[in-house]
């Protein structure tokens, strides 16, 4: 969607040269990052521990720097309104994030799930009715309403994620930042919220999403960035960004697929290893490539 | 008795811990212990409520009651001779005015933690004008508390593992404690902070109004039952007031 | 060198579940890779082999000596144990005193402490942050120290919990060097973990859990080309090897290395290789 370097859609949210450090004796965590989001699509980004991922997925939702304070530089925009501008009730919910640790995101308020994600639309004063349906609607939507009833705090890893996933989307934010929400979480677990990211994908949400788990991002990511100390260092499809040798420098490996299209490409099929860009096209390239002859 | 308001039922406990200690006549206790097991019976809580008020609680109290009854100062009627100890009637009435009295305010704690939800007692006390964040605190603490004890035996697993002894002189286990405290506070302090994010993700310093799901008003008996426990309270202090004023 | 024997081991928790039924393996030196469903027994195995956890039946023995007399810190000398969760065990004021708890606890003198602390951090790479407070430090490095305190320790076992979950791949690399070298050292190397492709590059034995017992037990190629058993133990295999048995292909293959190898094989016997110029899409494909 969009030809790489002109987009004349509108972003749900920019970033225009950020720059953002904790304190002034600390070297920047965010060091000049350009990005926009574009509506539906599934940014990921990148990079190694400590490239600074996490401080900007916490820019981008607004906490830094008005919740956590440091030295802030740059503009973050939401549908072209720069996030400053914004009253915190109006900030409230505008953007939706979900971090690692998942029993860490309930608040230990709820006895049930259904109250869990209620928390959030009971603090935006939104009227009895609508958040009863509202609620109900998401549960259904994320396909956790059989744990309707449940104690959030005795949920499984995996599904105190999609709790919290559900609590934030309930409020409607323009859009929705996981940071690395399946670093703490067995296969099981993984391959629920992956599966859970492409269903909303699917019902046209915006997400970005912080990932180590290369191929995983490369079925469910429209677009890649990798960050390195606080910069993007490159952008493109997930195909383009990890197939390029440059990634493993910045410290995140290279897809399988790319490894594998190295080899079909060095017996000369190129046309075939710019095709190997997920798991269902590998196996259809390789296939192809094995049985001819 | 779920049904009734959390500010009912905290004003309920203050009337009968005001019946139990204030009141003069000592078997008052053993009363409200009888009301108390009656009405954890009807609202068929007995079993939880006996396991913890009679197996839990007596073992100690009845510890108690031994200890005061050997020891007991003064008093003229001997029942008993056991060593050096004498056993005497006014030894073992005290004795056993106190212990009724410790097992009765156990059960009214108990009868108030079993009935009342976190989330509604937070939402009541928010409605009557109590600061959000203080609520949050206490309710959510309480509620954690149990993980965080797993937590506790985790570290504990952790550190024996690379060669803590746990085991042995106190100085030992005294400086164990640091590697046990450590990850304990350092963890939690983390903790905080990734809920105070979410909790803030959610809206919770926004200043307007919000919504009370949880619907919080009583039955139509509750206002009158509030009253009443109020009489009683009230009903305890008066009584002692009078032998007060009026000993003999 | 060391040999940890497990026989005939049950394990019955508080509360009725009877997480190991009738467990018996021997370890010796290499790398063993223990893996397999949560609840099926592989973390409950794993605290067995420190006495953190002491079995309902049957012994557990180090050396031929059973350990069910000795504490968990005097069988610390032989077994160093490292929890998945950093924030476990992290409260040192520096990196440094953290990687120094586990060898000084095992009374070792000064000079070998520094000399394995040194060792430990130079291995992890934690070198320039060595006099910084873990606690300040991002969680794949805070992760990094607690590994590095395990290391420390110089025992001739050394068992890891998930040693890769929410780790970057510098990391990861870090990890598969000490192993490495552990390996080359005769020592002992036990991981529990769910990163199959880990396992698939690093070790050697891969044992399968699945409800108390112990259902496959073998050279990691032999446990990976078993799919049968690893659906029933609901395991999945590296990703290569899904890839490889898609693509219907009966040699098994672990690693991605060994994937391009025997694609470059397969295409040189197949369509021919195209030298040099560009090959062409076929008019219609299959």
């Amino acid at each position: 969607m969009g030809v790489a370097g002109v987009d004349d859609r509108v972003p749900v949210l920019e970033a225009r040269d950020v720059r953002f450090r904790y304190a002034p004796n600390l070297p920047w965590a965010v060091d000049g990052v350009n990005l926009q989001v574009f509506p539906g699509e599934v940014l990921g980004i990148l990079g190694e521990n400590g490239a600074g991922k996490s401080t900007l997925a916490l820019v981008l939702a607004g906490i830094i720097p008005r919740l956590l304070g440091g030295e802030f530089q740059g503009r973050v925009m939401v549908d072209g309104r720069d996030m400053q501008e914004f009253s915190a009730g109006e900030l409230a919910g505008l953007v939706g994030l979900v971090l690692q640790n998942p029993f860490n995101q309930m608040t230990g308020l709820a006895a049930t799930v259904f109250d869990e994600v209620a928390f959030g639309p009971q603090n935006l004063g939104w009227p009895r009715q609508v958040i009863l349906s509202e609620v109900e609607a998401v549960l259904d939507r994320l396909g956790i309403a059989h744990l309707r009833n449940r104690n959030p705090l005795s949920l499984s890893g995996g599904e105190q994620q999609r709790v919290a996933i559900a609590s934030v989307l309930v409020m409607k934010p323009r859009l929705l930042i996981l940071d690395e929400p399946t670093s703490q979480l067995d296969p099981a677990g993984t391959e629920s919220i992956f599966a859970l990211i492409g269903l909303l994908r699917k019902q046209g949400y915006t997400t970005v999403l912080i990932e180590h788990k290369v191929e995983a991002v490369a079925e469910v990511c429209d677009r890649v960035l990798l960050l390195r100390q606080g910069r993007v260092v490159l952008e493109g499809t997930p195909a383009e960004v990890l197939g390029d040798a440059r990634v493993v420098e910045a410290g995140v490996r290279r897809l399988l697929y790319s490894e594998l299209a190295d080899t079909v490409r060095s017996f000369g099929y190129a046309w075939a290893a710019g095709r190997m860009t997920s798991y269902r096209d590998t196996v259809a390239v390789l296939r192809e490539l094995t049985e001819r002859g | 008795m779920h049904l009734l308001t959390p500010a009912t039922k905290l004003v309920g406990a203050l009337g009968f811990l005001s019946l139990i200690f204030l009141f003069p006549w000592p078997w008052t206790a053993g009363i409200v212990l009888a009301v108390l097991s009656l009405l954890a019976a009807v609202s068929s809580l007995w079993r939880k409520f006996a396991g913890i008020v009679f197996r839990a609680a007596l073992p100690y109290v009845l510890m108690l009651l031994v200890m005061q009854s050997l020891f007991f100062p003064g008093g003229a009627t001997p029942l008993l001779r056991l060593a050096w100890f004498t056993v005497k009637l006014e030894g073992v009435m005290y004795a056993t005015v106190t212990a009724l009295r410790i097992l009765a305010m156990v059960a009214v704690f108990v009868l108030v933690q079993m009935v009342t939800h976190p989330a509604a007692m937070m939402a009541d006390l928010e409605q009557r004008g109590l600061s959000s964040k203080v609520t949050y605190v206490v309710v959510s603490t309480l509620n954690i508390l149990p993980f965080l004890m797993g937590r506790a035996g985790a570290i504990l697993d952790a550190q024996r593992s690379r060669g803590l002894e746990t085991e042995g002189s106190i100085l030992r286990r005294g400086r164990a404690l640091l590697s046990l405290i450590g990850p304990l506070v350092v963890g939690t302090i983390n903790d905080v902070q990734d809920r105070a994010v979410a909790l803030e993700l959610r809206g919770f310093s926004r200043t307007g109004t919000r919504t009370f799901l949880t619907d919080t008003s009583g039955p139509p008996c509750d206002r009158a039952l509030r009253l009443v426990m109020w009489g009683l309270a009230a009903v305890g202090l008066l009584g002692r007031v009078v032998a007060w004023v009026w000993p003999g | 060198m060391a040999e940890i024997a497990v026989e005939d081991v049950w394990f019955e928790y508080e509360g009725g579940v009877t997480a190991l039924r009738g467990v018996s393996l021997t370890i010796g030196p290499g790398a063993v890779a223990v893996i397999g469903n949560n609840g099926g027994g592989k973390t409950t195995l794993m605290k067995h082999l420190n006495g953190l956890l002491r079995p309902t039946r049957g012994r557990v023995l180090i050396n031929g000596r059973d350990i069910a007399t000795l504490s968990v810190a005097r069988i610390a000398r032989e077994v160093a144990l490292s929890f998945q969760n950093p924030d476990d065990q992290l409260f040192s004021p520096s990196v440094e005193a953290e990687v120094s708890f586990g060898p000084r606890n095992l009374g070792y003198d000064e000079g070998r402490i520094r000399q394995l602390v040194d060792w430990a951090l130079a291995l992890f790479q934690l070198e320039e942050v060595r006099r910084q407070n873990p606690a300040d430090l991002s969680f794949s490095l805070r992760k990094r120290v607690a590994i590095a305190s395990a290391v420390a320790m110089d025992t001739p076992v050394l068992v890891l919990d998930e040693p890769t979950t929410g780790q970057d791949y510098p990391s990861i690399l870090l990890l598969e060097k000490l192993i490495g070298e552990l390996k080359a050292a005769g020592r002992t190397v036990v991981t529990v973990t769910h990163d199959m492709e880990f396992v698939a590059r690093n070790f050697d034995r891969v044992v399968v859990m699945a409800r108390g017992v112990v259902v496959a037990d073998g050279p990691c190629r032999q446990v990976f080309a078993d799919l049968d058993t690893l659906a029933a133990a609901r395991v999945a295999p590296p990703l290569v090897a899904r890839l490889a048995r898609d693509l219907g292909w009966q040699t098994p293959v672990l690693t991605a290395q060994e994937m391009a190898a025997e694609l470059a094989r397969r295409l040189a016997t197949s369509g021919g290789a195209q030298e040099g110029g560009e090959g062409h899409a076929p008019a219609a494909s299959h």
